[in-house]
């Protein structure tokens, strides 16, 4: 008996299957529970990932409070189930696939691994929610009819941009990474300033790998004769193309995607905040026609059960404060999952389920409706951007902008 | 300890868990975590082959996965075939990668052969990257449901997660099978090659030819396995083939035994638990990975590598006894051949080593090469295996012109030299290293041997035959399980010549077979190469023992050096050959 060789497989064995066992951490959801899984990059990007975490949560725990969500009858109990996608088209597709396994009633995701997984999902009668992604060719209503989207879209964000921008007479040089927000935003950018084309000087791609340094692309930028910085990028190539203009000594207005007020640009450009002032990014407005009070009621709520999201720098001697608009995306959506098993009477996933989101309609956390209908999975509005611009590491709406001079100041230390 | 039959028990037994695994792991997370683990397996078997086999350490084998992943799906998606054409394209993409990359790398020694596929592994990351359009850039390409319509049965297979497990599990017993069909021959001559280049190159392995093929055969087992990887992820993802995968693959064939496949598989356990116990102590597996497989690399590396945990877990088994040997006169039934060369000229930088010298060697008889040391005995040697290229001159085998062939076929004509030195094959046994030398007289190659064709079959046999009377011949019967390295100088002398006879001879080029002998091993020396003439072998002998080249010698050219004021001189061996070379340099 080749007794060694059969211990050694034996060990191999178990080892890979023990290995191949482990998943989420969380058991399996009881009879009375349901369960929402966030897939998200919470080692590689914890910036992105924890907001959609938290609001999630937050919006399970507020349900839960009030005995649940009403599925014919009966109260059925929310949980939520964490899975690292790693920034990874496959891990986050099997995520998704792992969550269809198991009957979740929804994933929420940043937007990685939907093209491969929504499939899987669908078969399922899951729900995918993604809540940061803005590309376009992420959500069809009729070509994926369970993917669905709380967050700004990269359509309305580029061309509110471009919008806004280009009467200034600017010459733009167009920067981003090669990431998939940055790619996807890329193609947002070209298709925003294409009646513009004479007034872009450069469009330019940066690497999005760790270590990757854009100041090559930030000195083609600056050849092209552009005396304007368009960036879409994720947070860290946006800190170190702002880090690689300044070092240089350009003092080039830069105007950012989403990611402008990420925490992470603002840590790691801690050591020269003035190099930040002047910073302007695109957003989705955090309060509705209503005025603040819902946000901030939402805000209070958040910042009681997790504690203010600090961005770890100070203004004028005070610590930051990030207020939690990203999470309140996460929130809306699993505000609207709820609501969609309620109306369809689904606790678990299913064809119905699926229906239901295109009925779900809810009050969200900024006072603005939320729905979704057969032919619109969005529940960001193009229209509702808005642009910010930094000064002592702080943002306040700009002034010259219709829509942006009519929004109050959002407290942030 | 394993034998044959335990082995193909254990693979059995293995088989039957591995297929039926999807009536315990029901979810299809699992089920696709256990794929992934197989065609893991796959890919490490793979560099099994390369590294453990050939010793060229490949660190592109991640970029391979890579390129089957990504053939697979850009067949599917932008020319629409079906899951087994496009995973057939991907194969083969991936093929004709690890051939280029193969002869690139060949000569290469192993730190190049090393930075050269770590190269490759980086451009295939970066070519993911420039092209977006092609491979979905960072968003990666995703693969449509998978379905394959099998007119003939009027059915349509659907690629579930259960049917990809099953596939990912048959093409692992594939690759044992073939890895078991391999290991008799192919892991033999590799290993030879791998252990001591030069000899095997003297022994008439196209080792350049054998490398390639091994890096080539790699590169199929990734690309294969990165087709399936792709089929179960349901997309061509860009952060999972990068040069991380070729560092872990490497780490995997280390960590258990670089040439068993047993120990891919152990590597692979070892890796397999990395993210549970980054969980279990709360670290974050993607942070934890990365370090924990560059210090375990460290590790294995500091500690011996592949040697640290083979002779503990994995020591090789014996060499099979020999079969029954057939009468030596059958082994010496070849004609020996007749050699000549005329005005042979070599030029090292100032140094004139041959200067216009011609020979002629009758078929079946033995001649001597004399002179002092650095007269250009050697060289001549060297020349007449094809080894150095002369700068002018001719050398003829039975008339034949054959100046410009190269040393590989030289030795496939019947043209065999062995070295001054000893063999370096550490490990391998006698008959191991005689077994690789029948080589030059096989037509059959890697896929025949992996199909064990009849030719392939009884190709083997004959192999297995002449090596066993080979050794014999040459005094070494009893000694066909010791490693060579444990044999003593003269026995390795004789080795070589055991080498040279299994691979067909039919004229024997010896550099100094008796120096460091004494008078007994030189006499059996003497009755070996005696023999060999007797029956018609043609033998070259570059020889200081007069008594040997008195003894033997039919004929003696006499080499004076680059000082001396004839450069040769060549006639019947006289009685006292001293006198040829005793004479004081002008």
């Amino acid at each position: 008996m080749p007794t060694r060789a059969l211990v050694a497989l034996v060990a191999a064995v178990a080892l890979t299957l023990a290995a191949c066992a482990n998943g989420p951490s969380t058991p399996k959801p009881s009879g009375a529970d349901a369960v929402i899984v966030v897939s998200a990059p919470f080692a590689g990007l914890p910036s992105v990932a924890r907001p959609i975490e938290r609001g999630v949560r937050l919006a399970v725990e507020q349900i839960n409070g009030a005995g649940g969500v009403a599925v014919e009858g009966r109260r059925v109990r929310l949980r939520v189930q964490l899975a690292d996608d790693q920034s990874s088209p496959g891990v986050a597709a099997a995520n998704i696939r792992h969550a269809a396994g198991i009957g979740a009633v929804a994933v929420v995701s940043e937007g990685t691994g939907v093209d491969a997984g929504w499939q899987d999902a669908d078969r399922a009668g899951m729900p995918i929610g993604i809540t940061y992604d803005g590309d376009e060719e992420l959500v069809d209503p009729a070509g994926r009819p369970n993917v669905f989207r709380v967050a700004p879209t990269n359509r309305g964000a580029s061309f509110r941009l471009a919008e806004y921008l280009v009467p200034k007479g600017l010459r733009f040089a167009l920067l981003h990474d090669d990431s998939p927000y940055g790619t996807a935003g890329g193609r947002a950018l070209d298709k925003a300033f294409v009646r513009n084309r004479p007034s872009v000087t450069a469009d330019l791609q940066a690497s999005a790998a760790p270590g990757g340094d854009p100041a090559p692309q930030v000195l083609q930028a600056r050849q092209s004769g552009a005396n304007a910085l368009v960036v879409w990028a994720s947070p860290p190539v946006l800190a170190a193309t702002i880090r690689a203009a300044r070092q240089a000594g350009w003092q080039v207005p830069i105007y950012a995607s989403t990611t402008g007020e990420d925490p992470l640009v603002r840590q790691q450009l801690a050591d020269h905040p003035q190099w930040l002032d002047g910073l302007t990014f695109v957003s989705s407005r955090l309060t509705s026609e209503k005025g603040p009070k819902p946000f901030e009621t939402y805000r209070q709520a958040y910042e009681k059960r997790f504690g203010p999201d600090k961005v770890g720098v100070t203004s004028g001697g005070r610590a930051v404060i990030a207020p939690p608009d990203w999470a309140m995306y996460a929130y809306d959506f699993a505000n609207l999952v709820a609501d969609a098993m309620h109306r369809s009477g689904a606790a678990r996933a299913s064809a119905e389920l699926v229906k239901g989101m295109s009925q779900a309609e809810i009050l969200g956390a900024n006072g603005d409706e939320r729905s979704f209908n057969e032919k619109n999975h969005e529940g960001v509005v193009d229209d509702d951007i808005f642009f910010a611009t930094f000064r002592d590491m702080v943002w306040t709406p700009v002034k010259d902008d219709p829509l942006s001079a009519t929004l109050p100041p959002v407290p942030q230390t | 300890m394993t034998t044959g039959r335990g082995r193909a028990g254990l693979v059995g037994a293995g088989a039957i868990v591995a297929l039926a695994l999807p009536l315990v792991v029901r979810s299809s997370t699992g089920r696709a975590d256990a794929a992934n683990a197989v065609l893991l397996f796959v890919a490490a078997a793979g560099l099994v082959v390369a590294v453990g086999w050939a010793g060229m350490p490949s660190l592109g084998q991640g970029g391979f996965v890579g390129l089957g992943a990504y053939g697979t799906a850009i067949a599917q998606t932008r020319y629409h075939l079906d899951p087994l054409a496009a995973t057939a394209l991907g194969v083969l993409v991936a093929s004709v990668a690890g051939a280029v990359m193969g002869v690139a790398v060949a000569r290469l020694r192993a730190p190049f052969v090393a930075l050269g596929t770590w190269l490759g592994a980086w451009a295939v990351g970066l070519a993911v990257d420039a092209f977006p359009a092609v491979t979905g850039g960072a968003r990666g390409l995703v693969l449509p449901p998978g379905r394959i319509h099998i007119r003939s049965l009027g059915t349509t297979v659907h690629l579930t997660g259960v049917v990809l497990y099953e596939a990912a599990v048959l093409l692992a017993l594939v690759t044992i099978a073939a890895v078991a069909a391999w290991r008799r021959r192919v892991s033999l001559v590799l290993a030879v090659q791998r252990e001591d280049a030069p000899g095997a190159a003297a022994a008439g392995v196209d080792v350049a030819r054998w490398r390639a093929g091994a890096l080539t055969v790699s590169a199929v087992l990734a690309g294969a396995a990165g087709a399936l990887l792709a089929l179960v992820a349901g997309v061509a993802d860009p952060t999972a083939y990068g040069p991380l995968l070729s560092v872990k693959l490497f780490l995997i064939v280390l960590v258990g035994g670089a040439d068993r496949l047993l120990g891919a598989a152990l590597g692979l356990a070892v890796l397999a638990v990395i993210s549970p116990l980054a969980h279990a102590v709360g670290s974050d597996a993607r942070a934890v990975e990365p370090a924990v497989t560059g210090a375990l690399l460290l590790a294995v590396v500091m500690f011996g590598g592949v040697r640290w945990v083979r002779p503990t877990l994995f020591a090789p088994p014996p060499a099979a006894p020999p079969p029954a040997a057939p009468p030596p006169a059958a082994l010496l039934a070849w004609d020996g051949a007749a050699l000549d060369a005329r005005e042979l000229r070599v030029r090292f930088g100032g140094v004139q080593a041959l200067d216009g010298v011609s020979l002629d060697v009758a078929a079946g008889s033995c001649h001597a090469i004399v002179g002092p040391n650095g007269s250009g005995k050697t060289t001549l040697l060297r020349v007449l295996a094809g080894v150095v290229a002369p700068d002018g001159g001719v050398v003829r085998l039975d008339g034949t012109d054959i100046t410009h062939a190269p040393a590989v076929e030289r030795r496939r004509l019947g043209l065999a030299r062995t070295l001054q030195r000893p063999l370096r094959a550490t490990g391998l046994t006698a008959f191991d290293v005689v077994l690789a030398g029948a080589e030059p007289r096989r037509r059959t190659g890697w896929w025949r041997a992996l199909a064990r064709t009849p030719q392939a079959r009884r190709e083997q046999g004959e192999a297995e035959g002449r090596a066993t009377a080979a050794l014999e011949l040459a005094g070494l019967a009893e000694r066909f399980d010791v490693p060579v390295e444990r044999l003593h100088g003269a026995e390795q002398r004789l080795l070589q010549i055991a080498q040279a006879l299994a691979g067909g001879a039919r004229i024997l080029l010896l550099d100094e077979p008796s120096a460091g002998m004494g008078d007994a091993e030189g006499a059996t020396l003497r009755r070996i190469l005696g023999t060999l003439r007797d029956n018609g072998l043609t033998v070259v002998l570059v020889e200081h023992d007069v008594g040997l080249v008195a003894a033997l010698a039919d004929r003696v050219t006499e080499l004076g050096g680059a000082y001396a004021a004839r450069p040769y001189a060549s006639g019947p061996c006289p009685p006292e050959p001293s006198s040829l070379w005793s004479r004081p340099s002008p």
